[in-house]
């Protein structure tokens, strides 16, 4: 690997923001493609990242400084990536259930996908099934990802899934779910197509879902 | 903590399990209106006795309680956070993501001079003068907590790019949090009961739960020293940690006159006796196992944390926030092993 990719990638694993906007910037007047650059470079340092949180070697603040860092780079390589018209890697449309404020979980899984090439469409918090349904249609999303936070709205995650069925997406559009109390077995049980432990098991598991 | 013969053992249920069973819902009134609180926990005890008397729980003919409760918001909304109140959930103070500019100019006023506060103090002059007394019920959020209700998730890229601005944020709270549980045990003698029921209720109990996620590193070098203070200022100190505790264990035993520790489900309970041997623990059962799992998975779990948590003295064991659809026999399952197993272990000395 070139020296500049290694410096982008080791950038975002060192949480280092200003380094790896230099470093892109830097790739792109050598002559390094921005694909290359985004997936030798940004998507593996997040990659590092990712698999360190899983294994309890990063915590929530360190994640959001890679993805920081990560989104430093993505912005020197947009425009570059937008005329050569590169496609993400897959449409995720996210957010947290109806009547669950909780965030931080959902955003760090947003966080991740950006940096594993999803395009990600991040709904927000308290998120009624309609308001799913729409933005799936809307974005033509490849997967919807719903969070649930606390016992009294997992309800709505069965919930969601009914109304996507419902709206004749249930074929088009795969669906995940995750949460502190979300558990495989329930996410079987209601019907998701995939469940994410944490962040960086999301990741892996949006990108099996790709291949189906 | 523990009679001579068992350890203390208490299973509470989330708004959620008493709405959709009972009817019985929270909302703003709950908090605001202290004749429907009164008895709303008058009906709640007479329904424990009538499903899980047996058990030792609830009451066939409660007496009024006089307490005084704002659930996790009090402080939050003192800093400009926004509250959204539900029916069957606790309400949930919506970060106030201040500015670094907002921030700078950010002071702690008297409390007693604002909102929430001057409610919470209405309603404590009204018990007062109705019952005789008034039980403190109040929770100050934790230092990291109520951090991260007024500067955001920002906060956590703070500590990288900011830190000055961190120490500001923790010193505010700091600041608050000793002068708003200053005034709530001076004028009642209690503190921790709306934290945790397990803590004695003298004790001021700071409310941890955010604290799983950052490293023992960053919790060390910019959570640590506030909590060093309120641990002098606050005596005696407890600390709530919901989830696993095992990352945060080798700080919290750096905290001096740490009297009380309740730490989250799955956390290594050897190591944490090993680093504080002396201190009340409460060891909490997952709400999720609660509605999940077998009873036999329930019992297991509970022997678990008895077999790991000695001495036995110094133990105890809750599951609160259990939610609608959790098994009576999950209920059953924690408080009889519980009393029954440590019973046991206890005569075989």
């Amino acid at each position: 690997m070139s020296v500049v990719l290694e410096e982008i990638k080791n950038g975002v694993i060192k949480l280092k923001p200003a380094i790896v906007k230099e470093a892109c910037e830097r790739a792109l007047a050598e002559g390094i493609t921005a694909q290359t650059i985004l997936n030798a470079g940004l998507i593996a340092g997040m990659a590092v990242v990712g698999e360190k949180f899983k294994n309890n070697q990063v915590f929530v603040p360190e994640v959001l400084m890679a993805s920081k860092a990560t989104h430093a780079g993505m912005d020197v390589l947009k425009p570059i990536l937008a005329e050569s018209a590169v496609e993400p890697v897959g449409k995720f449309v996210l957010g947290t259930v109806k009547d669950d404020l909780h965030d931080i979980g959902k955003n760090l899984v947003g966080m991740m996908l950006e940096g594993s090439g999803f395009e990600v469409i991040d709904l927000g918090i308290d998120v009624s099934p309609e308001k799913f349904v729409k933005a799936a249609k809307e974005y033509n999303a490849n997967i919807v990802g719903m969070s649930s936070l606390i016992t009294s709205t997992l309800h709505y995650l069965g919930e969601t899934i009914a109304a996507m069925e419902k709206a004749g997406l249930r074929d088009s559009v795969k669906i995940m779910v995750g949460g502190a109390p979300v558990t495989a077995e329930y996410a079987k049980q209601i019907g998701a197509d995939g469940y994410g432990k944490d962040a960086s098991v999301a990741v892996e598991v949006a990108l099996k879902l790709l291949q189906q | 903590m523990s009679t001579s013969k068992q350890i203390q053992a208490k299973v509470g249920f989330y708004p959620n399990w008493w709405a959709k069973n009972y009817g019985i819902t929270y909302g703003e009134k709950y908090y605001y209106d202290l004749e429907y609180r009164i008895n709303i926990f008058q009906k709640q005890q007479r329904i424990l006795f009538e499903r899980f008397g047996d058990l030792g729980m609830g009451n066939a003919d409660p007496a009024p309680e006089p307490f005084i409760d704002y659930g996790m918001v009090l402080l939050p909304e003192v800093f400009g956070c926004k509250t959204k109140f539900y029916e069957d959930a606790l309400p949930w103070a919506i970060p106030a993501n201040l500015s670094e500019a907002d921030i700078e100019k950010l002071e702690v006023p008297d409390l007693t001079t604002v909102h929430p506060m001057t409610e919470i103090i209405r309603q404590m002059d009204y018990l007062e003068e109705k019952y005789g007394r008034v039980t403190g019920n109040i929770n100050t959020t934790g230092v990291l907590n109520l951090g991260l209700k007024i500067r955001g998730d920002q906060l956590y890229m703070d500590f990288y790019e900011n830190p000055d601005l961190v120490h500001k944020v923790f010193n505010l709270c700091t600041e608050a949090i000793i002068q708003l549980a200053r005034y709530v045990k001076g004028r009642t003698g209690t503190l921790a009961s709306s934290v945790t029921p397990m803590a004695p209720p003298e004790t001021y109990v700071l409310p941890n739960c955010t604290v799983i996620q950052i490293s023992n590193d960053t919790y060390e070098e910019f959570v640590l020293p506030y909590e060093l203070r309120l641990a002098e200022e606050l005596q005696p100190f407890g600390i709530h940690h919901c989830g696993l505790g095992d990352n945060a264990l080798p700080g919290y035993a750096k905290l001096k006159n740490l009297a009380f520790l309740e730490v989250g489900p799955k956390t290594n309970l050897k190591t944490l006796r090993q680093l504080m041997p002396d201190c009340l623990l409460n060891a909490r059962i997952d709400p999720v196992r609660m509605l999940n799992c077998t009873a036999e998975e329930i019992a297991r779990d509970v022997r678990d944390i008895i077999d790991m948590g000695e001495p036995l003295e110094k133990l105890s064991i809750d599951a609160v926030g259990c939610d609608y659809g959790t098994p009576d026999e999950n209920v059953r399952a924690m408080l009889e092993t519980a009393r029954e197993y440590s019973a046991w272990k206890m005569a075989q000395r």
